[in-house]
């Protein structure tokens, strides 16, 4: 791997643009990885379902993530005993999450365009994290108010949405349907 | 102008039996014979139309109700295709390959060349990840899935990462989920594994029974691993006998706080269980409530260690802290309930993380009642000054000082 340390790799969107990363971290990726170990080194990877955009933060984010390795790595090397160690790598855990809570402010598209990126170039951390801001967004938001904010339409008939508003009754017991036609009782 | 396939629904004055059904009366446009439906529950000046085929006008207003068309198109006045160019097609009106290159083929040679040089990435993890990256709307996963249920008519107009977020939802935002539209409806109702397990707590926790417990049970489709009741009132012996009976694969039961449960039931349930040809429960979590004799304890010690994978390993301490009754939390035993070394009796049993607690010869580790701990950090506090809470839990003298407190 040190003698690797120097390598670069480039990947290229798939609107033609082009990056060059270290090897170590384009190697976050699982798919890159194979394709490197695997299918004999390339020097350009053209990612064909990723632009430019989305690419440059995953890259960013393996960039990030492969630097705070290297570091907690190289602290608990020269910390004697665990209990100093642990002390130390916390901080830094916190600035991570503090990191990665901070990359998924981004809109509602590039969060999903992350996701899926993720998921076509196995980052796992990545994958998670994407997943986990998505996630957030829909906690505790009722059907109707899902739907406003990522703009959908509901094409479920009356009957069906009757039936499964009627399943899940017991589960949403409490809310109130709206007074939209109560004003014609 | 007449409205063709004018997607609206009725409103009227009257009440229908079933629903609300209200007629939307406006004489001077025709009305389409079919009604499809809109969101019903809305505010009034929010209800949306859906135009399937290009209304003919961009604002429709009567009476206190003003619809604004989503997503209609300007009027078409003119003819369709005065020339018979038959324009609706443009691909037709260019030769297709004039200098006979091939390109489509070739193209697609060239990538599908690219993509199965890469290995195969299908995840074996339980996660409803779909490998596929065209598969815009299928949320079925590579694994035991029964049937695939991509929506075949529907539009998919779910954002498409959006499938995958859905294996880090709760019970009930997954039941919102599905109600928001046909997509996500088959997404979540055509994935079991999105069910494989289940956690149930506040405020769910207060309204399930036993009937609603098998409902939601049951969308696992019989490959439910893990089921976690916090607190959940209202579930009886024999409603947790019938989820038993329906997925043999449960491993995981967690069933602190449920007060209807007896283990007079609950022991004769899980030996019944064990007892078949399954993997049967390997982690069992029953809380504080439970008044657990030496007979219940040998019974669910014998039945538990029976199925145990990894009898001989040392299980991490158990610290007391406000997520101690949470899924992941000390997952790794087998039962939590353990004889405490001061009172003897079953109880769940605290380690102290108190770096000079640590190291005693006489360890810190005792139930509740017999060592005082903070509910923030664990540690004891025997000797220190704390804070009794209004839910009287304790605080020690640092954790009170802090403003996140319960």
């Amino acid at each position: 791997m040190a003698d690797n340390g120097g390598k670069k790799i480039t990947l290229k969107s798939s609107d033609g643009e082009e990056f060059e990363v270290p090897e170590v971290v384009a190697m976050e990726s699982q798919t890159i990885r194979h394709v490197i170990e695997d299918v004999c080194a390339k020097n350009s990877i053209p990612l064909l379902n990723v632009n430019s955009k989305i690419l440059s933060k995953v890259i960013e984010y393996c960039k990030k993530h492969v630097a705070a390795a290297e570091a907690a790595a190289s602290k608990a090397s020269t910390e004697e005993g665990t209990a100093a160690a642990a002390s130390v790598t916390k901080p830094s855990d916190e600035d991570l999450k503090t990191w990665d809570a901070e990359f998924v402010k981004v809109d509602k598209g590039t969060l999903f365009n992350l996701i899926l990126a993720a998921n076509y170039l196995h980052i796992p951390g990545l994958l998670d994290l994407t997943c986990q801001a998505a996630a957030d967004m829909i906690k505790g938001k009722s059907a109707k108010e899902i739907r406003k904010f990522f703009n959908l339409k509901n094409c479920i008939s009356p009957e069906e949405e009757e039936e499964i508003r009627r399943e899940n009754q017991w589960a949403f017991e409490e809310e109130k349907r709206t007074r939209a036609f109560d004003a014609y009782a | 102008m007449a409205l063709d396939e004018f997607s609206f629904h009725p409103l009227s004055g009257s009440r229908s039996g079933r629903d609300l059904d209200y007629r939307f009366l406006y004489p001077s446009f025709g009305f389409a014979p079919d009604w499809d439906c809109v969101d019903m529950d809305c505010e009034a000046a929010d209800i949306d139309c859906r135009f399937n085929h290009a209304a003919q006008f961009s604002k429709i207003s009567a009476t206190d109700w003003e619809f604004v068309a989503m997503d209609c198109q300007t009027p078409n006045f003119l003819p369709d295709d005065p020339f018979e160019m038959d324009v609706s097609n443009p691909a037709r009106i260019l030769p297709h390959d004039p200098f006979e290159m091939d390109i489509q083929t070739s193209l697609n040679n060239a990538i599908s060349d690219l993509i199965c040089s890469l290995p195969n990435l299908v995840t074996t993890s339980s996660s409803p990840m779909v490998s596929d990256e065209s598969a815009a709307s299928s949320a079925s996963s590579e694994m035991e899935v029964p049937s695939s249920s991509a929506p075949v008519s529907a539009a998919s107009q779910i954002p498409e990462g959006m499938v995958y977020a859905l294996g880090y939802l709760g019970v009930k935002d997954l039941l919102s989920v599905e109600q928001v539209c046909k997509s996500l409806h088959e997404a979540v109702r055509g994935d079991p594994l999105l069910w494989m397990s289940i956690q149930i707590d506040s405020p769910l926790s207060e309204r399930i029974n036993d009937e609603t417990l098998l409902k939601v049970t049951r969308k696992a489709q019989g490959n439910l691993r893990a089921l976690s009741m916090v607190s959940c009132l209202y579930v009886t012996d024999e409603g947790l006998r019938c989820v038993l009976e329906e997925n043999p694969l449960l491993t995981k039961l967690y069933v602190p706080e449920c007060a209807r449960l007896t283990l007079d039931g609950l022991i004769p349930n899980l030996k019944s269980f064990n007892s078949r040809n399954y993997p049967g429960i390997k982690h069992l979590k029953l809380g504080r409530l439970f008044n657990i004799s030496e007979s219940h304890y040998k019974d669910l010690t014998a039945l538990l260690s029976a199925n145990s994978c990894h009898p001989s390993a040392q299980p991490k301490p158990r610290f007391y802290h406000v997520a101690r009754f949470s899924m992941t939390c000390n997952e790794d035993r087998a039962l939590d309930i353990e004889v405490c070394p001061v009172c003897k009796k079953c109880r769940l049993v605290y380690d102290c993380p108190l770096e000079s607690c640590k190291g005693k010869r006489d360890p810190c580790r005792a139930c509740e009642s017999c060592i005082l701990r903070c509910l923030l950090c664990g540690k004891c506090i025997r000797d220190s000054a704390y804070v009794e809470t209004f839910s009287l839990e304790h605080l020690c003298s640092n954790c009170c000082k802090c403003p996140s407190v319960e």
